[in-house]
């Protein structure tokens, strides 16, 4: 599904991702792990197609096409969605017409003919009721003056929505009350399939308690200096970051 | 000749005709004098260094003295649907038109008057008298609101201008007063034919007493020619609340001039103005906002975008009067650059004698938010779609708070008929 050969990333003046490497094949879970600054969100942003984030080495596929070729909004059609570490606000434009919007965007491109709107809300309730959500979130701009805990499961949200191929969760857990963890992970254990992959960046073991990931693997300095099973992260939560990190500079 | 010199002469023609009952002679002479003394605006006056004065040099100044009823009917599909619950004053070309009104007279304690005489002092203060005088010297009419103490209306008041030519300035003048208690909606609004190049001056003077609430909205709406200046003045009183919502969308070249003075302990403006030009149209605004006693408060948000080669300006200036203590200011100015040729200039400026003050103030000029414009590329949206809501958005942003819903959709009606293309595509979905 996704194939990142030698990335070299620059952000401004500086480079942040330097020759990362990794592979995340089609219906698997890899957690990505790592200290802060390491440029975990940088790598989502760069597989998203933010502006700024220049790739000036290196390659991505996905799903055998040259990913960093295609437009932000070509690669969320194509099927590939961001879970922001910070979710934005858009005062003004709702979020229902947003949701609706995205849904159609990527039924165009897979050839469907635009959802019903009677059809489109009778969907989105019961997505709305699966993360315990209130119908009245619907109405409100995007993310205006949502609590953090409420942008992460608007997150969360919008990615059932739209059922994307491949989810790259920025830190989706943080933030969260221990219920709204339970929420977010069973929203996320839905979308778990063999034709999907789900790339979850995260400091914590927490939300892995909920959702095995097939893989774990630790970023530091721009590179993937470490991967392993889940217990890897078990072992990063009692151990830190500092022995893989001595392991890998040697 | 001058505009000046014209402006003299004109009045000389007039003088005669102009009804006494609302200004005397010497009231409209020494109106005259006062105009005369300052001379017109110019581009070299720091204030008005972004206004499109060049129409001056071609106006004239006299105003229609008569409307006849044939007229008053052509204007009849200009105006917009009533809103309920209000009572309706339409004046056109600055002239009553009762067959265009509505007036139930059920509100007690309410006095309207469309033949008000106008004080001596009307618009006759620091920031700018000019303007003022003028509607004092040249308005046949005027209307003025009393409302007294505990009473409440709702009000609409229509502007329309529809003649063109040298007999045809219009002078829109108001006097409003709300007393103790009293609690006034009153919707304001001037309205031309689409292309229609009119001159109007307008000058509206509020005294808002002690605990009362006015909450003005005015729409400017003009024809595409139109040349429109406005002057408002309000005296806040202790514990009063005043809430001014304005949209600007019409006239080729538009100046507000406005003072509020926050006169009583506890007084409040919250004041937004929401601006959306295209082609070649300038919409100037300098709003001085005064706190001159304890505790008092202002909100000033400002959006406005210029498409084409128009350009929006806003300076709004606080001042924080020695006896401000425990007053707070916040002010927020927003433009966006929509054209490759339009202009904007935005400027907060503060004026602080005393220390126990709070003021804050944030300006931005130029492109769509980044972050906004990636979140919605992110979802799958295209690029055009993102940046016409984001558009949206923006100018929206400050009518969502207008209460009277169906006027909102009014104006959002109004908005949209501004965008374009695939602008115009999206506003439609979200009107
Ligand atoms: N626009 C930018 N300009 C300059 N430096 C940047 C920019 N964006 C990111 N960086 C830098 O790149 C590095 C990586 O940032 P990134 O946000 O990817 O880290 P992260 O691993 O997600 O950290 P965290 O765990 O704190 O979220 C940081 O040192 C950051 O300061
Ligand atoms: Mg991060």
């Amino acid at each position: 599904m996704l194939k990142i050969e030698n990335l070299h990333v620059t952000v401004g003046d500086r480079k942040v991702l330097n020759g990362l490497t990794l592979e995340v094949p089609t219906g698997e879970v890899h957690a990505i792990m790592g200290p802060n600054g390491s440029g975990k969100s940088t790598l989502a942003y760069a597989l998203a197609g933010r502006p700024g984030y220049e790739a000036t080495q290196g390659r991505v596929l996905y799903d055998g096409q040259d990913l960093l070729a295609m437009p932000a909004e070509e690669r969320a059609r194509a099927g590939v969605f961001l879970g922001f570490q910070y979710p934005v606000e858009i005062p003004g434009v709702n979020n229902v017409y947003l949701l609706k919007a995205a849904l159609n965007a990527r039924r165009k491109a897979a050839g469907l003919a635009e959802i019903d709107a009677f059809e489109f809300l009778e969907y989105v309730r019961g997505k709305m009721k699966f993360m315990q959500m209130d119908e009245s979130f619907l109405s409100r701009g995007v993310n205006e003056s949502f609590s953090g805990g409420e942008k992460k499961r608007n997150e969360i949200l919008q990615m059932l929505v739209l059922e994307p191929r491949l989810a790259l969760l920025d830190e989706t857990d943080s933030g969260l009350d221990i219920d709204a963890m339970k929420i977010v992970a069973q929203g996320i254990n839905s979308l778990r399939g063999p034709d999907r992959s789900i790339v979850l960046v995260t400091h914590y073991q927490r939300l892995l308690d909920h959702v095995q990931p097939d893989r774990v693997h630790v970023l530091s300095r721009g590179r993937i200096v470490h991967s392993g099973g889940p217990e890897l992260a078990l072992e990063l939560e009692r151990r830190g970051y500092d022995w893989v990190l001595e392991a890998s500079a040697a | 000749m001058s505009a000046l010199a014209r402006l003299v002469s004109d009045h000389a023609t007039v003088a005669g005709s102009l009804p006494a009952s609302v200004v005397t002679r010497d009231g409209r002479q020494a109106a005259l004098g006062v105009v005369s003394a300052l001379g017109l605006p110019g581009g070299r006056e720091e204030n008005w260094r972004y206004a499109n004065l060049r129409p001056l040099d071609e106006l004239r100044f006299v105003p229609q003295l008569t409307n006849n009823a044939a007229a008053i009917e052509q204007a009849r599909s200009l105006l917009p649907e009533p809103l309920a619950g209000f009572d309706r004053f339409v004046f056109m070309d600055g002239l009553f038109a009762a067959p265009l009104s509505a007036d139930t007279g059920s509100a007690r304690g309410v006095s309207i008057d469309t033949r008000a005489p106008l004080d001596a002092a009307f618009g006759q203060y620091s920031t700018d008298a000019r303007f003022g005088a003028l509607a004092v010297a040249f308005a046949p009419e005027a209307l003025s609101i009393t409302a007294s103490a505990n009473a409440t209306r709702d009000i609409e008041i229509l502007f329309v201008a529809a003649r063109e030519g040298t007999e045809s300035a219009s002078y829109p003048a108001v006097t409003i007063h709300a007393g103790e208690h009293a609690r006034l909606r009153i919707v304001e609004r001037h309205l031309g034919a689409a292309e229609s190049a009119t001159f109007s001056n307008a000058a509206i003077d509020l005294r808002i007493g002690p605990a009362a609430q006015v909450d003005h909205v005015r729409v400017q709406q003009l024809g595409a020619g139109a040349v429109h200046f406005d002057t408002l003045r309000a005296e806040i009183g202790a514990d009063a609340g005043y809430t001014l919502d304005t949209v600007a969308l019409g006239a080729r070249s538009a100046r507000t001039t406005l003072h509020a003075r926050l006169a009583g302990r506890g007084a409040r403006i919250g004041y937004a103005h929401s601006v959306a030009l295209t082609e070649a149209q300038v919409n100037d605004t300098y709003a001085v906002i005064e706190h001159a006693a304890p505790g008092t408060e202002t909100t000033q948000d400002y959006r406005g975008i210029a498409a084409g080669r128009s350009s929006v300006a806003f300076n709004g200036h606080i001042v924080m009067r020695p006896g401000a203590a425990g007053s707070a200011s916040r002010q927020s100015l927003r433009s966006l650059l929509a054209g490759p040729g339009a202009g904007a200039d935005v400027r907060p400026q503060l004026e602080i004698y005393t220390d126990d003050v709070k003021a804050s103030h944030g300006a931005t000029s130029g492109k769509l938010d980044e972050h906004m414009l990636f979140y919605l590329l992110s979802r799958g949206i295209e690029r055009r779609v993102g940046q016409s809501l984001l558009k949206w958005a923006f100018l929206t942003g400050l009518v969502a708070r207008i209460g009277i819903p169906a006027l909102r959709t009014q104006i959002e009606r109004a908005f949209a008929q501004r965008f374009t293309g695939e602008d115009a595509a999206v506003a439609q979905e979200l009107v």
